[in-house]
């Protein structure tokens, strides 16, 4: 059905009728300014099919229309509608229905609807007819909630733990292992430095033999310049050079000495007079004969003392008698021992007399007391009748009386006599006789206890005792046995004493009367005694008998008379002989002495002096000839002493090479020695200790550190030490690593991390089985809903997709979800990726939409073939799609005869229109200026508003070189990291340049828009397909080159977009921008920008950024593919791959081999 | 069980050989086996330390000096690199040295795990010959009887990574002519049939063309050394480290005849071994009787091994559901529970647990019937149809879900299983087969749920 006149009578802001004739078949553009009454007339096209939207529409239309060679007019006028075929009145009945009117009128508003919603009613009809009685969309929902169920994530991270303990338990064994590994260098390097230590006492040695050596060589030309004399010194040369000089002083004084001493001595020897010594007999014999005189000559003066004495004493003698040259008497000794005994007598006498005279007035002093008598009758009487009492029987007790033994009473009183006896013999005679007393007693007591014992026999014996007791004598306290005992015993012993006391005083008067006689005899003796004294005063003439002490005076003076006169006649005949004998002495002297005193000595003390003087001189000669030889010895002795002093003097200067007396010169080298000595000590140490040295290096096999260089010893023990110093650390290190080494043998540690890594493994490959069963199951509901929807899908739905593939340039695809709630998708070629309404550009949607109502246009209008009115329908389309969507519609009008009728503003877009046309070889269409018919002025305002840039052109292929022709049509160079369907088709068909050339002329110019070209039987895609060569393999070659991007993409990740970081929950608001910012910094790369967020350090646009945010998202990048730790595959195993896929069968190895080469090459390159 | 590999009854030395030979392939010391419950490793004396690789070889040394071979080779990973010389590396040179002091020479190759670790071992102790040191060939000769028995032509990892066929290089650079009747063995670690990768990939014709009379590998744990006029194969891994090692493991007697004849025979000693059993349960299976067939089954095939003369201690059990059951909601939920962690059985010494039961049930419908609507519950059943036959379609499927799960089975978080040998390649044929069965089977039970939990709730 053709519209072929219009006539608006009347129309809503169109005041003015206007009609547009001879519409041509095809296309119709009308164009007109905006406000021209474009859209007006789109609308009233529209009621001139299905009637006004009001019956009250102001709407006034005529049309006419042809369709298969018949005339239909229609006349709309308000509420009337009125058809008319070929004349007659006829209403068509194949019209769509009036709900699908949208689909024959386009608007640009119908276009531009970017709601949810736009073209939701016709995807909502698609659905209704696809639906096929099952709920494939819940099972379809069902099936994904088992593919959500097995994601995997918890088995990954159970894995990834795993095999973190599994790095970490490598690391620690390859770490380990390195350590074993060094283990022969460790034990090189501890041997090295065992030795180095060993080494280093000889590096010491042999530096120390230097440094003994430079202390050596100077000491050694030091002792070179000391004369040889030195090595002679001694040190005590100057001393004893002092000390021989001193020496040498003194011996020569001493010498001096000597002999002067020898001039005394030989002149005191001269002095003597003696030419020589006496002989000693001559000399003692002077000696004697002196001496022998002056003894006589004392003797001779004791002589005459003595006779002066004596005639003292006869003086004094003669005097005592009363002048008397001679005693009266002839009072000789004997008479004298009469006297004296007739004096010793009358003394003995007189001493006798009065002895006895106090003997007698001591005894006269103790007189006997007369009452003493009485009283000791009167205790007899009490101890009596005590006894009596006693002995007389108890009458209480009426026991046997005793009675008094006859023969005992005897006793008793034999016990009595000897008590008194005892006791005055005790007292007169000796004390040791008071044994009777107590003898005597106990005869008493034996008496008195056998009287007790018998006085019983008669009870009235004891009163009779008791009333004989004495009155003057106290009694017993008590008659009682113990009373009266007590009381005899007191009594008995009273008695005992007082009765002594009477026994002594009758023997001391018995004394007395001896004594008297006794002193009447000596007064007899003293009166014969005076008589005898009368007789010697007689005899002696004396006047009167001198008094005994005068009478003994007497005695001895006349003696000391006659002792006197012998004395001095003694004396005087001592004296004369004494005088003879000193007169015969001198006469006989030695002459020796004679000629010492010029002449005999005339007396004693001479010849004693001249003896003397003889002996002295001869002493002094003696002496001085002793001092004479002894000064000669030592005159000698020194002269000797001298001569060896100076010998020694001379040599010690001959010695040391000295001349003679030089003393400086001894002196200078003396003080040298010390200096000396100690430079010899220290060569001699330091010589010392080198050899000890040299013998240690020599013993260490160390010959040639001893004639190395300080420097050369020096950085030798530099590198020893530093060698050494390892030796701890090393051997500690050694026996770590072989702790850990046994430690790690026996734990099997890394086995059982292997282990559960496997175990975790196997649970994350029965999590992929589900997964991929529950894909598989995902694919074969698809697969099964797809044929299901092929076998049972509209027409209409195949339409759309066939025309919006086509307006797109097979860009997209177009798919109704099973999703109800929901429009069309439009899945991109290049990436399969579905995309809603909401998310295409105005263009893509408007093509989308424009397909979907074309197709149920069509589908609608069964063999009606209705115009296709569309009002600025492709403002917002780019040049390509408009030029898409005109050449579809061109199809449209040439395949489907269609009519379209096109109203626009835009006068470009009716050359873009009929460009299109021309293309596609269909006829120009027809344009109609919708102002000039309406009789409204229009202008062009300038060239550019009606000049349209040309497409780009598709040069033949005819002549270039694929890399030349890659140029000339741009095609877009091989990004490894886009998926198959964004690359350029060039790629797979370099070796068909004229198949490059027919695809790009129709626009297809990826394999995406390839393979969707090639589901649908265009007519292009079944050429294509039919072409020999490359064409035949297309399809296999696009499957290759998808092989080769997946498997060359392992290992290497894939470029981070912004999309995945807006979507990443680790990924706070506040650093987004930063980590997109980052990202594009980086090239998208995704381990750069790893790196980059985990590093220690931040980039300043991260300050704050958390770690563990950091590592949550690098384990995202991870899971999602961005970061893959798979290995990189070469070239080679690529190929491999490659050539093992499916998509290899229909292929030629050669080939196969050439693309995977060709696309290895610019994947490289792309890269680099 | 059966694995494949070789397990013949052994028997007592045979006159007719000339000599005697122990081989023994992966031992990973250093490791211990994954999946073991702490309560049965445990109930062991020793605990897990007697499952261990250490273990194993220190029986295969006992072994070896018990039935004096004439020598013992080592096909490379010996020990585990991450703690080889501190941890592995005790128990080999412990071994070496046993070897030694019984006269038993030793030689060895390098794998990728014991590039370095190996020829350290070699340097240290004597009795222990690496061949192949640096990535060159090199050849030994071992003697029985003062007379030639092997000629043992080898080579080791020169380092972690040899993306090419070291064999390449002796078929470029033959070696000399062997001497007459002096059998060549080669023994090489790498990955046989690999058409790339980074561990030694070698075409099995490489070997055919190297003219050696055996090849003895290491690298893959599974056993695959098979009988014949030339043995070819893998080793295995001297005890199963994972579940997914199932079957016998241990050493292998290479006996040479006088005949000139290599005869290898797989010693099943290894301590621990694994299973995986599939049990189909009777279709009415009432979900309280789950645990009690499940135990069952694990005794029953605990048994059968003991019989078949496995000499393990301890027996590892994967149990796979599989086929239709009526009550498929309830059962599953009970599997759901784990009742059987933790629980162990004894079987003849054997100590038996079940490590997994995975579900490969069915729905109690005919895929075939509901293939033919062209509902989604019959697309479904189209698909999973589609896996049980070869084809285009199934082909195309396999690589639509390759490429699906790609992106998942490469996100980031799983690299970890990259190193993880039981993991496998998720997106094997295998693998995404199992995936799309499974899953496709569950989805289908969804799809029809509510009908099922009807008949379940009227059963």
């Amino acid at each position: 059905m053709k519209l072929r006149q219009i006539t608006v009578r009347r129309l809503p802001g169109i005041p003015d009728p206007f009609t547009l004739e001879d519409l041509a078949d095809g296309l119709v553009v009308i164009e007109g300014p905006n406000g021209i009454g474009k859209s007006s007339l789109a609308r009233a096209i529209a009621e001139l099919f299905w009637g006004g939207p009001s019956p009250g529409s102001e709407t006034s239309l005529e049309a006419r229309l042809e369709r298969d060679g018949k005339t239909w007019r229609v006349e709309h006028d308000g509420a009337r509608h009125r058809w008319e075929c070929d004349g007659e009145e006829e209403t068509p009945d194949d019209l769509p229905p009036k709900h699908l009117q949208q689909c024959f009128s386009l608007g640009l508003r119908d276009l531009l609807d970017a709601s949810d919603g736009a073209g939701k009613d016709l995807a909502d009809e698609v659905r209704k007819q696809l639906a096929g009685g099952y709920e494939l969309a819940k099972l379809a929902e069902e099936i994904e909630q088992d593919v959500r169920a097995a994601a995997g994530k918890k088995e990954r991270d159970a894995v990834n733990a795993a095999a973190e303990q599994v790095r970490k338990s490598m690391a620690q064994q390859a770490a380990l292992a390195g350590r074993q590994d060094e283990i022969p260098a460790l034990e090189a390097r501890a041997q090295e430095a065992r030795r180095a230590s060993e080494r280093l006492p000889h590096l010491a040695d042999a530096l120390a033999l230097i440094e003994r050596r430079e202390e050596l060589a100077p000491i050694a030309a030091e002792l070179e310049g000391f004369p040889p004399a030195i090595e002679r010194v001694h040190g005590d040369e100057v001393d004893r050079l002092d000390g021989l000089e001193t020496e040498q002083a003194r011996k020569q004084q001493a010498l001096r000495d000597e002999r002067t001493e020898l001039a005394r001595a030989r002149d005191a020897a001269a002095a003597t007079g003696l030419p020589t010594p006496i002989d000693d007999a001559v000399l003692t014999q002077c000696k004697l004969r002196a001496t022998d005189l002056r003894e006589l000559d004392r003797k001779r003066g004791e002589a005459k003392t003595a006779l002066a004495e004596a005639e003292r004493e006869l003086a004094a003698a003669s005097q005592a008698i009363g002048g008397h040259a001679t005693p009266a008497a002839d009072l000789d000794l004997p008479a004298a021992q009469t006297l004296f005994d007739f004096l010793r007598k009358i003394e003995d006498a007189r001493k006798k007399q009065e002895a006895l005279e106090q003997r007698i007035a001591l005894l006269a002093r103790q007189t006997p007391d007369a009452n003493r008598k009485a009283r000791i009758d009167q205790l007899r009487n009490a101890t009596r009748a005590l006894a009596d009492w006693l002995r007389a029987p108890d009458p209480e007790a009426g026991s046997e009386r005793a009675t008094l033994w006859p023969p005992k009473r005897a006793v008793a009183l034999l016990a009595g006599a000897l008590a008194i006896a005892g006791a005055a013999l005790g007292h007169w005679v000796d004390a040791s006789l008071y044994g009777l007393v107590g003898v005597a007693l106990g005869l008493a007591a034996a008496a008195a206890l056998v009287r007790i014992r018998r006085s019983g026999h008669t009870d009235q014996a004891r009163p009779i005792a008791q009333s004989a007791f004495p009155n003057a004598i106290a009694g017993p306290e008590s008659w009682s046995t113990a009373a009266v005992g007590e009381r005899l015993t007191q009594l008995q012993d009273e008695l005992a004493r007082e009765q002594a006391i009477e026994q002594r005083a009758h023997y001391q008067e018995a004394d007395r009367a001896d004594l008297d006689v006794k002193l009447a005899a000596a007064r007899g003796e003293m009166a014969g005694l005076e008589r005898t004294r009368a007789d010697l005063a007689q005899q002696l003439g004396l006047d009167a008998v001198p008094a005994n002490t005068d009478l003994v005076d007497l005695a001895r003076s006349v003696d000391a008379l006659r002792a006197a006169t012998r004395k001095r006649e003694a004396a005087a005949g001592r004296l004369a002989e004494l005088d003879r004998q000193l007169a015969d002495g001198l006469a006989d002297l030695p002459p020796e002495l004679s000629s010492a005193t010029d002449g005999p000595p005339p007396d004693a003390a001479a010849a004693r002096a001249a003896a003397d003087s003889l002996e002295h001189r001869d002493r002094e000669l003696r002496q001085a000839n002793g001092r004479i030889a002894d000064h000669l010895r030592r005159v000698g002795t020194l002269e000797t002493e001298c001569a060896t002093l100076d010998e020694n003097h001379r040599r010690l200067f001959a010695d040391l090479s000295l001349t003679p007396g030089d003393r400086y010169a001894l002196e200078t080298l003396v003080s040298r020695l010390e200096t000396y000595q100690d430079r010899c000590k220290k060569r001699d140490s330091l010589e010392t200790q080198i050899a000890v040295l040299e013998q240690r290096l020599q013993r260490a096999g160390e010959q040639e550190l001893m004639h190395a260089s300080r420097r050369a010893l020096e950085d030798l023990r530099e590198g020893l030490e530093h060698t050494a110093n390892e030796l701890p650390t090393l051997v500690d290190a050694l026996a770590d690593t072989r702790a850990d080494i046994r430690k790690a043998q026996g734990a099997h540690t890394l086995e059982e991390a292997l282990a559960a890594r496997d175990e975790a493994r196997l649970e994350l490959a029965e999590c992929r089985k589900k997964r991929l069963r529950a894909r598989a199951a995902s694919l074969l509901l698809e697969e099964v809903r797809a044929e299901h929807a092929t076998a049972q899908a509209p027409r209409v739905l195949k339409r759309a997709r066939a025309l919006f593939e086509t307006f797109t340039h097979h860009d997209y695809d177009l798919r109704v979800p099973s999703d109800g709630d929901s429009s069309f998708i439009a899945v991109e070629s290049a990436t399969g990726r579905g995309r809603k309404t909401t998310e295409l550009s105005d263009g893509t949607r408007a093509q989308l939409i424009l397909a979907a109502r074309v197709a149920f246009a069509e589908d609608s209008e069964g063999g009606a073939r209705m115009p296709l009115v569309l009002d600025e329908a492709l403002d917002h389309a780019d040049p390509v799609r408009f030029d898409a969507i005109a050449r579809s519609l061109a199809r449209m009008t040439a395949d489907d005869g269609r009519q379209i009728l096109y109203l626009t503003n835009d006068p470009t877009e009716s050359t873009r229109l009929r460009n299109a046309f021309e293309a596609e070889g269909c006829k120009v269409p027809q344009e109609i200026d919708l102002a000039a018919v309406r009789g409204v002025t229009t202008e062009v305002q300038g060239p550019d508003r009606v000049a349209v840039p040309p497409l780009p052109e598709v040069p033949s292929a005819e002549g270039w070189t694929p890399e030349e022709y890659a140029v000339q049509i741009h095609a877009a160079r091989l990004d490894p990291r886009r998926e198959a369907d964004g690359q350029d088709l060039f790629h797979l068909l370099h070796d068909d340049l004229a198949l490059v050339e027919l695809l790009r002329r129709q626009r297809i110019a990826t394999v995406g828009q390839w393979r969707t070209l090639a589901k649908s039987d265009a007519p292009l895609a079944v050429e294509v397909r039919e072409r020999a060569g490359a064409g035949s393999s297309l399809d296999a070659r696009a499957d290759l080159l998808d092989k080769f991007l997946t498997a060359r993409q392992q290992g290497r990740g894939k470029p981070v977009d912004r999309m995945f970081i807006e979507r990443a929950d680790s990924i706070s608001e506040h650093f987004r921008e930063a980590v997109i910012a980052i990202n594009d910094e980086v090239g998208c790369d995704a381990d750069e920008l790893a790196r980059t967020l985990t590093q220690k350090k931040k980039p300043p646009l991260l300050k704050g950024f958390k770690s563990a945010k950091a590592a949550k998202f690098v384990t995202s990048l991870q899971e999602e593919g961005y970061l893959d730790p798979r290995p990189v595959l070469d070239e080679g195993e690529l190929r491999a791959q490659l050539l093992a896929s499916p998509a290899a069968r229909n292929v030629s190895s050669e080939t196969v081999g050439k693309l995977a080469h060709r696309w290895w090459a610019l994947a490289e390159r792309a890269t680099d | 069980m059966n694995d494949g590999a070789t397990n013949v009854a052994r028997d007592a030395p045979n006159r007719a050989d000339r000599g005697r030979l122990l081989a023994i392939g992966d031992i990973h010391l250093g490791t211990r086996p994954s999946r073991v419950p702490a309560i049965v490793a445990e109930g062991l004396g020793g605990g897990i330390a007697s499952l261990t690789p250490a273990a194993a070889l220190a029986s295969a040394v006992e072994l070896a000096i018990r039935e004096r071979v004439d020598g013992v080779l080592f096909a490379g990973d010996v020990v585990e690199s991450t703690n080889a010389r501190f941890e592995a590396l005790p128990a080999l040179e412990g071994a070496v040295r046993r070897l030694a002091e019984a006269g038993i020479p030793a030689i060895g190759v390098a794998g990728n795990h014991d590039v370095n670790a190996l020829p350290r071992v070699a340097d240290l102790i004597e009795g222990f010959r690496l061949l192949g040191r640096g990535g060159q060939w090199e050849s030994t000769v071992l003697d029985a009887n003062a007379a030639p028995l092997a000629e043992i032509v080898g080579w080791s990892f020169p380092e972690q990574r040899v993306p090419t066929s070291p064999v390449r290089a002796l078929l470029d650079t033959p070696l000399a002519p062997a001497a007459a009747g002096v059998p060549r063995i080669g023994l090489l670690h790498g990955d046989l049939g690999a058409s790339g990768g980074h561990y030694a990939p070698i075409a099995r014709q490489e070997l055919d063309d190297a003219g050696l009379d055996a090849w003895l590998l290491g690298h893959i744990h599974k056993p695959s050394l098979g009988a014949g006029a030339t043995p070819c194969g893998y080793l295995g891994s001297l005890v199963g480290l994972y579940p997914t090692e199932t079957g016998a493991h241990g050493p292998w007697m290479i006996r040479l005849s006088q005949g000139g004849a290599i005869v290898p025979e797989l010693l099943p000693t290894a301590p621990l071994r694994w299973e995986a059993v599939d049990v189909r349960p009777a279709r009415d299976l009432a979900p309280d009787d789950v645990e009690d067939l499940l135990f069952a089954e694990a005794e029953a095939t605990a048994r059968r091994l003991v019989d078949e003369g496995s000499k393990h201690r301890v027996l590892g059990l994967r149990l796979h559901l599989v086929g239709p059951v009526d009550a498929i909601r309830a059962i599953r939920t009970r599997i759901g529970r784990e009742a059987w962690r933790d629980v162990q059985r004894s079987v003849a010494d054997t100590t038996v647990f079940i490590e997994q039961v995975s579900d490969r049930l069915e729905v109690a419908a005919d895929l075939h019937e509901l293939a033919r609507g062209e509902d989604p519950p019959g697309l479904l059943a189209r698909k999973l149809l589609l896996l049980e036959e070869a084809g285009d379609e199934r082909r195309a499927l396999l690589d639509r879900t390759r490429t699906a799960l790609a992106a998942f089975a490469n996100d980031a978080r799983f690299t970890p299983l990259d190193d993880l040998r039981d993991a496998g390649d998720p997106l094997s044929d295998e693998a995404l087969v199992d995936y799309l069965q499974q899953s496709g089977m569950e989805t289908l039970q969804k799809l029809l749920g509510r009908a099922t939990e009807h008949s379940e709730a009227d059963a």
